[in-house]
């Protein structure tokens, strides 16, 4: 078949044949069985294309309605919802590890002056871990920080707590001065790194208000 | 935002986004799709059994719509018939029926679906068999490769001409030349034709 003939069958079939044309074809087309044939052919041919586009078309539409969307405001909202959970917990007071410090020692006799440290470490720790009346927490804790009969250990114990009672008693400026040298200190932390991470924020935050 | 059609765009517009193809289309189908998938859904499980079937709901209704969007592009719907819910709703009836009488027992069947089954619309039902015909052609036309499929719909369905065709893939850089995209397209519609042929017979 010459390509002449082809294309025509091709334009009859899709309606693209003009009008004058089409009679002439169509007269053509009654008297050729072969013809006759080839466009039913191409008819099938060019329905079940058509079909298969459809379905193509439906099934893409479909997947984009199922698919997780990954608009810019669902990037923007779950990273603001990821964002504000984090700055919810980093907002939450400071807890200490379970680990407490002893400063009495174990089974040991305490001369009258350890005594009375021991006893006001004691109610520093009391003071910081409810949060209440930090200024009297502050007092205590700075006079143990430069005791100088409290070991390193038991001094660096108590500027830890001083940090936060600082945070407590809005004092970011005087928090991060204690924090930016204790953090440098070998002497092992009472916090957790996520509570020094907390610690950070806090006190960043305390300055920026 | 789809683009042309407004958050609640009408039947009309539905239909001429169909119509128009491409991008056009495929914001119309899923616009169909969100203007009326819950009432459709409560429309067939309000006929359902509280079986568990293969197929869901949702599969029923984007069939429902392929078998829409058929009629649309072939000139055999239009909105003088019925409104788009109305058409859709009588298609997923008839859809869902035959789907769970297949799945039925006979004697299931017998009770209890053949009396909803002469309730269905013959033109509908017709037209249901008449997609399950087309499945096998359908699955011959899948085989072809992605360059086949590309000519003879833009030739077949789209109605370009053979010139219009060579512009936009010698533009796109499938093709280098007029002479190869003729090429091809010969040797495209002699390899569907030889598989239809040969199944036909």
């Amino acid at each position: 078949m010459d390509d002449i003939l082809q294309n025509q069958i091709e334009d009859y079939v899709t309606g693209i044949m003009p009008e004058k044309t089409k009679l002439e074809f169509e007269k053509q087309i009654k008297n050729d069985l072969n013809l006759q044939q080839q466009i039913e052919d191409l008819t099938r041919l060019r329905e079940a294309m058509l079909r298969a586009k459809v379905r193509a078309n439906v099934a893409n539409a479909r997947e984009y309605i199922h698919k997780p969307k990954k608009g810019l405001t669902y990037v923007l909202g779950s990273f603001g919802a990821a964002a504000a959970i984090v700055l919810f917990l980093l907002s939450t007071s400071i807890t200490f590890s379970p680990k407490e410090f002893n400063y009495r020692g174990d089974g040991v006799s305490l001369s009258a002056e350890t005594q009375t440290r021991a006893n006001d470490y004691e109610k520093a720790t009391r003071l910081v871990e409810s949060g209440e009346n930090p200024a009297e927490a502050i007092k205590i804790l700075e006079r143990l920080k430069a005791d100088e009969n409290v070991s390193k250990n038991y001094q660096n114990e108590a500027k830890w707590m001083l940090v936060v009672a600082y945070l407590q008693d809005g004092q970011a400026k005087n928090a991060e001065k204690v924090f930016d040298k204790v953090k440098w200190e070998d002497t092992g932390r009472p916090f957790s790194t996520w509570e020094i991470t907390k610690i950070h924020w806090q006190i960043f935050w305390g300055k920026a208000l | 935002m789809i683009l042309g059609l407004s958050k609640h765009p009408s039947d009309e517009a539905i239909v001429e986004g169909i119509l128009a193809g491409g991008r056009k289309e495929h914001e119309a189908l899923i616009a169909l799709y969100k203007k009326f998938h819950v009432s459709l859904e409560r429309f067939i499980i309000h006929r359902s059994t509280g079986r568990d079937y293969a197929k869901q709901p949702e599969d029923i209704i984007w069939e429902a719509i392929e078998a829409f969007v058929v009629n649309v592009k072939k000139g055999t719907f239009t909105l003088k018939d019925a409104t788009l819910e109305t058409y859709l709703k009588s298609i997923c009836k008839n859809l869902w029926f035959r789907y769970i009488s297949q799945e039925a027992s006979r004697e299931e069947r017998q009770n209890r679906y053949m009396a909803e089954w002469d309730k269905l619309e013959d033109d509908v039902s017709d037209m249901l068999i008449e997609k399950e015909n087309w499945e096998h052609y359908i699955n011959l036309v899948s085989k072809l490769g992605k360059n086949c499929r590309q000519i003879l719909d833009m030739r077949l369905v789209d109605g370009l001409s053979m010139q219009e065709i060579s512009q936009k893939l010698i533009a796109n850089g499938t093709f280098e030349n007029d002479q190869t995209v003729r090429n091809a397209k010969s040797k495209c519609l002699k390899r569907i034709m030889e598989m239809i042929t040969s199944n036909h017979q």
